[in-house]
């Protein structure tokens, strides 16, 4: 292999970078939507089976230390039948990653720039990420850490500023559990446990380049507690200032409740502070997937994935595009075909089917080194 | 090989979409292949058409270097 080169992401580093991909755009559409008032209750039961899922999947790196995901599918089921599921994984990522860029389209035409088409929109995004990428991951890392400060303050000053403003009412997060613990659990399987919380699979990708791998479990566990908190307060926050039914009908249920925000009759309008946080959380979550997809193409071609960042980068673009005709098509297909046909064969499924056979080989390899 | 793999990546891309819209809308294959290949006349969409390209020139250019370099290390 040529001019690979070997990439290193910091503890922190990776805590930020989780934990910004996990909000990525699930800050941005409304997630948890069958629990009703008791989504809040929803995210948390998911960020518990998340935080489970992170450990499966720290597990199977942890079985080959250095190796990502598809270098594991490489040792367990030889050079093609490897190839051919990374190859699967390689469109499941990028697929992904074209939806959730398409999801920032579909915002900033919608509310910031109307007259602009959308097209414009990807490209140029695409393009930031695709410079960011090539220049590579440590580049990434270094970025999310310097605008991590104003992410997270951002997310919190909202909510201050809505609570301030007068228009949270408490009342809309009750009954509790009034409907029981059935539309929560709908609410959990497959839909909020696959998204965000089982996006973390790309993070297989990432996990194995950082400084300190062995305490990459505990950061990683961490990263999916504060981001799944964050998650929680975020839907607490738009339950009380538009109420389930406006959460529900909204399209960017955030943007919608920052709008509420008037302080002094003077603060007013701050939906570009919630786009800087959208802006970012995509960009993230873009990369990674991009990331996550450049490494498979990586192995497969035994060639630096730099040189694929800008072709696969135009791909992106067009596929985000082309996914669907409008922001409703795009939502219906997220919630009927994606976690069905997508997200829970290559988050749950295939790891699972992998995973016997990861320990199996481990172990018979190492009987035989002994 | 980019210039192969882009191409791959693109159409088996397609094919992914192409099978979500079948699934989901009573429409004919054909349909949404047409929809999903060709761009519509009078949108903006011959801007990613043109980005994809430059993607498949890209593509071409950086395959061409390699190989051109991987004569040049042969013959030294």
């Amino acid at each position: 292999m040529k001019n690979i080169l070997v990439e290193k992401l910091s503890l922190w580093q990776l805590f930020i970078l989780i934990f910004i991909f996990e909000i990525g755009n699930a800050a941005v559409v409304s997630t948890g939507n069958d629990a009703n008032q008791d989504a809040w209750i929803a995210i948390g039961l998911a960020m518990v089976f998340g935080m489970g899922l992170a450990l499966m999947y720290y597990f199977m790196l942890s079985r080959l230390p250095g190796k990502n995901l598809f270098e594991i599918f490489q040792f367990c089921f030889g050079k093609w039948m490897g190839g051919l599921l990374t190859l699967l994984y390689i469109l499941y990522f990028l697929y992904i990653a074209s939806r959730v860029l398409r999801d920032f389209c579909e915002l900033i035409v919608s509310f910031i720039f109307e007259e602009t088409p959308i097209e414009f929109i990807a490209i140029t995004m695409v393009i930031v990420i695709v410079y960011m990428l090539y220049l590579g991951l440590e580049v990434m890392g270094r970025t999310s850490e310097v605008f991590m400060p104003y992410f997270f303050s951002f997310i919190i000053i909202i909510g201050i500023a809505v609570f301030i403003s007068g228009e949270m009412e408490f009342e809309n997060l009750f009954p509790i559990l009034g409907d029981g613990f059935k539309p929560v659990l709908k609410a959990v399987f497959p839909q909020l446990l696959t998204f965000p919380f089982g996006e973390l699979i790309a993070f297989t990708m990432i996990i194995p380049y950082t400084s300190k791998f062995k305490k990459a479990k505990k950061i990683t566990l961490l990263a999916v507690m504060a981001s799944g908190i964050m998650l929680i307060y975020n839907a607490v926050l738009q339950i009380t200032t538009l109420g389930v039914d406006m959460r529900a009908r909204s399209n960017f249920p955030l943007l919608s409740s920052a709008r509420e925000i008037s302080l002094l009759e003077f603060i007013e309008r701050v939906d570009l502070v919630v786009v800087f946080i959208v802006m970012f959380g995509i960009i993230i979550k873009v990369s990674v997937f991009f990331y996550g997809a450049l490494k498979g193409l990586e192995l497969i071609s035994n060639r630096p994935y730099r040189m694929y960042v800008v072709p696969i980068g135009a791909i992106i673009a067009f596929i985000s595009v082309k996914i669907s005709d409008n922001f409703a098509e795009h939502i219906e297909e997220g919630l009927i075909v994606v976690p069905l046909f997508m997200h829970v064969p290559f988050q749950l499924l295939l790891p699972l089917m992998i995973l016997p056979v990861l320990l199996w080989k481990t172990r018979k390899s190492k009987e035989g080194r002994k | 090989m980019v210039t192969f793999l882009f191409t791959f990546i693109l159409m088996a891309s397609i094919g992914v979409i192409t099978m979500f819209d079948l699934y989901l809308y009573e429409e004919t294959l054909l349909s949404i292949l047409d929809a999903n290949i060709f761009f519509e006349k009078g949108t903006s969409q011959w801007m990613l058409y043109v980005n994809l390209l430059f993607g498949f020139f890209y593509g071409m250019v950086v395959d061409y270097r390699f190989r051109k370099s991987k004569k040049s290390s042969k013959s030294s």
